[in-house]
């Protein structure tokens, strides 16, 4: 499964693997933010935006094909909504590259602005998840006063995600070497209340043996958490970085190249 | 994994201000939740977190659903939680299950995840749970949970999914028909909480039997079969529901709608084909007047037509390109943009050299 | 020498009606390692889940002076630690260091503290580089020394280990014996595994049908073939 291959490069070590991880979802959000806030017209304008998640992704040695498969297996939904609304907008736009010059319906430039942010989003989100181990993530909600429960439930659910997965999909193996993935609609649909049902005896048991376990290490429902995450001047310049380069991207370079007017 | 995005909301069908409103709608929500969910009673941790990773998990055990060949739906989860573990766990847990999902799959992006908490957990947790205790009423009868359960899901469903047109629509960044997008995520969504509330109903049937205490209520442990007359009669009820829900909005469409529901695994993403109506050109116009104007909301409005312009949406002559655009401006831009890639490129490549043969040297050491 | 546990005429019965012991009783001295065998169904975990106060009992359980009743619960529960038979069960936090803090963390003690606390731990268990690593990602036999680690960070007088070798390869195991053959705590291990409590634990309690057959030096038990074939355990 993925999930193994994003806990092992999360467990790596470069520079950006050692910031802090508050300041990592910090600087993703931002960076989202003026992605999208880019107008719906902009194609070639989007394009210095590609550096930050690249440089993220080879500074940090992620290989960028893993992250650009994450792309593609998310893509479909997307692309189909995406791809709609060449139907709706059929106002007539001017593109030009160079000396090039090509009139476009509205809509195909959507199409390709959404396609777009939509890749580098995910690159920009894989890059920062795979350079961040999850229990730092956790810490930095916590730490940015995010609810504990929340917080102490996204531990749990993490760590019992995977055993969970691997028990679902073996299930589900089980059930299509026995021909379940072609049989009648209603069998289909009772193995499947079979399927979950089976699974969640075990998980109820499971929680059970969990909550024991919790309560004969002194959990009485508080919680206190490891303090781990430090930050430091690199975080900081991390964000002035990020920070500096949005404003490049969004403001200052179109402004300077002229581009396009109230598209 | 890519199962799970039919009702997903996307970061590019939102405008920043309705996502960053949801995201705070969510996280007040969410905050609430969280101490109402403590102040109930008994630490209910270990059960959220377990039944969390159950809920994901589930949701990776799909069908194909019965009417619409082509479309599978899954498991949500948001109604099951609400019901075993109480409306206010039942938020904070699918919380949790969305940001991972989130983040650590890139299911859903990172704006859209407001939505989303709205949408799939908030929504359905408190419409579902209120319905399901409306059902419920006094007697808490095997049979009342069930129809509640049920009930719970088909509405907690639909209504979640209905929030994504809406969403999209207030949004104004897509260009597509709010009309045809709501009537196609409610009409599938409807099925798919109809199929959701059956395993709901089958999950609980096991429960009573095995795990009564968890369900709330003392049984008598007989084992309760799936009836064929209540199959029928639900199935009935449903497609009444589509049919009304269709037929309203394809009388607003003259032409009739063609619902291409291709080979796609992924529900909700179909591309309904209609021709440009004056129902369509309606709602633009709202859109185009109600959506909001930020600072570069300037950029965002739609291509020389102001509101008080689109007096004649299906005009005969398509408007004339009046932008100046300079092409050698995104030449440039992309030019320099691939030259500082391809610098990083080579910087990233030298670090990492001297650096892997350190790691190399200690391995071997 | 005084006496960590004593189980006198210890009676448990589950929800579902199955009585699991019937007047069991047992005692270990401090620092002394007691094997317990029996055959599947003989009480053996449900008498480990008692003495941490986990289950409704009849009789009396003294851990450490101090008698077991629902307001000593958690202080019976900072003297003893068990090990789970699924070493997953107890591991539940995103990472090790996390987990093996847990304990220390909600014993009182501050961050820092518990942070050194968890890493002398895991240390002490041969896991002191993997604090970083979460538990899906360790083998069986690791998994077992990190739940062995959580416990031992809580400073406890007594271990209560249930099939600890259960899944483990033959290294695996080995370590894990050496392991044990080193710790100062008290323990009481239930297994199946004959060879192990003949290496670790110079008595052995014989639980049959909730109720203890033979209790007396290892080898003489073990050696005894009558007693063991009676017992299904030869």
């Amino acid at each position: 499964m993925h999930h193994s291959h994003i806990d092992r490069f999360a467990q790596g070590d470069s520079l950006l693997h050692r910031l802090d991880a508050r300041a990592k979802l910090l600087a993703v959000l931002a960076y989202t933010v003026v992605l999208i806030s880019f107008d719906r017209y902009a194609v070639a304008a989007m394009a210095p935006m590609a550096v930050a998640p690249l440089a993220w992704l080879w500074l940090s040695g992620v290989p960028v094909r893993f992250a650009l498969r994450r792309v593609l297996l998310l893509s479909p939904f997307i692309l189909t909504l995406a791809l709609a609304s060449p139907l709706y907008d059929r106002s007539v736009h001017a593109a030009a590259l160079g000396p090039w010059q090509v009139e476009l319906t509205g809509g195909w430039l959507t199409a390709m602005n959404v396609a777009i942010k939509f890749a580098l989003g995910v690159l920009a989100l894989t890059a920062m998840i795979c350079t961040t181990a999850f229990s730092s993530l956790l810490e930095a909600l916590d730490r940015l006063k995010a609810p504990r429960l929340l917080v102490m439930q996204l531990g749990l659910l993490y760590r019992y995600l995977f055993e969970l997965i691997d028990r679902a999909m073996r299930v589900r193996r089980a059930r299509d070497f026995r021909g379940g993935g072609r049989a009648p609609a209603g069998r289909r649909l009772r193995a499947v209340g079979g399927i979950v049902g089976s699974l969640l005896a075990q998980t109820l048991e499971k929680s059970q043996r969990v909550e024991l376990a919790m309560a004969s290490r002194g959990y009485r429902g508080q919680s206190h958490g490891l303090r781990q995450l430090r930050a430091g001047w690199a975080d900081a310049a991390l964000l002035a970085a990020m920070a500096g380069y949005l404003l490049l991207c969004r403001w200052v370079m179109p402004a300077m190249l002229g581009g396009r007017e109230s598209a | 994994m890519t199962c799970l995005l039919a009702m997903h909301m996307a970061d590019q069908l939102l405008s920043l201000p309705v996502a960053g409103v949801a995201w705070l709608a969510a996280m007040a929500a969410v905050a609430a939740a969280s101490r109402l969910s403590r102040r109930q009673g008994p630490e209910k941790l270990p059960l959220m977190g377990v039944m969390g990773a159950f809920v994901f998990a589930a949701q990776m055990v799909n069908f194909t659903l019965p009417l619409m060949p082509g479309t599978s739906g899954h498991l949500g989860g948001a109604v099951l939680l609400a019901v075993l573990l109480g409306p206010w766990a039942g938020i904070v847990t699918m919380a949790g299950i969305l940001i991972v999902q989130c983040l650590l799959f890139q299911d859903g992006g990172l704006l859209a995840l407001g939505c989303n908490i709205l949408n799939m957990g908030v929504a359905p947790c408190l419409l579902g749970y209120a319905v399901y205790r409306a059902v419920l009423g006094r007697t808490a009868s095997a049979a009342r949970q069930y129809l509640g359960a049920w009930l719970a899901c088909v509405i907690g469903v639909a209504a979640g999914a209905a929030m994504v047109p809406l969403e999209s629509a207030v949004s104004g960044v897509l260009r597509i028909a709010a009309g045809d997008f709501l009537a196609v995520m409610v009409g599938v969504h409807l099925l798919i909480g109809t199929v959701e509330g059956l395993i709901t109903f089958a999950v609980l049937a096991y429960l009573r039997q095995v795990h009564p205490q968890w369900v709330g209520a003392s049984t008598g442990g007989q084992p309760v079969r799936l009836s064929k007359p209540a199959v029928a009669a639900s199935l009935v009820v449903v497609a009444l529901l589509l049919a009304g829900v269709v037929s309203w909005f394809a009388s607003a469409h003259p032409d009739g709608l063609e619902w291409s529901y291709q080979e796609h695994p992924y529900a909700g993403a179909d591309k309904p084909v209609a021709p440009p109506s004056p129902a369509v050109a309606a709602v633009e116009a709202f859109q185009a007047r109600y959506s909001p104007m930020p600072d570069y909301g300037r950029r965002e409005a739609p291509l020389g037509r102001l509101p008080r312009q689109q007096a004649a949406p299906d005009s005969s002559a398509k408007p004339r390109a009046t932008t100046v655009v300079n092409g050698w401006g995104s030449l440039a831009g992309l030019v320099g943009t691939a030259v500082t890639l391809g610098l990083l490129y080579a910087v990233s490549v030298m670090i990492r050299r001297p650096r892997r043969a350190v790691r190399d040297a200690s391995r071997g050491a | 020498m005084s006496e960590i546990l004593s189980i006198v005429d210890l009676r448990v019965t589950h929800h579902d009606g199955t009585v699991a012991l019937r007047g069991a009783s047992l005692s270990v001295g401090a620092g002394q390692r007691v094997g317990l065998i029996g055959p599947n169904g003989a009480g053996k975990t449900s008498l480990l889940l008692a003495v941490m106060g986990a289950l409704p009992f009849e009789g009396r359980v003294v851990a450490d002076a101090l008698a077991l009743g629902k307001h000593t619960v958690d202080e019976v529960r900072s003297r003893c630690g068990m090990i789970f038979q699924d070493a997953g069960d107890q591991l539940f936090m995103p990472t090790l260091l996390e987990d093996a803090a847990f304990g220390p963390l909600n014993q009182g003690q501050d961050p820092p503290a518990a942070q050194r606390t968890a890493r002398a731990a895991l240390e002490a268990v041969g896991l002191g580089g993997l604090g970083r690593r979460s538990p899906h990602h360790l083998s069986a036999g690791q998994m077992r020394c990190a739940a062995l680690a959580t416990v031992l960070a809580m400073n406890v007088k007594l271990l209560l280990l249930d099939e600890p070798g259960a899944n483990l390869d033959a290294r695996g195991r080995a370590r894990l014996i050496t392991l044990l053959a080193q710790r100062p705590e008290a323990m009481l291990l239930a297994t199946h595994d004959l060879d192990m409590v003949r290496r670790l634990c110079p008595r052995t309690v014989v639980l049959d049908e909730g109720r203890v057959a033979a209790d007396g030096p290892t080898a003489q038990v073990l050696d005894d073939r009558a007693l063991m074939e009676a017992h299904g355990l030869a």
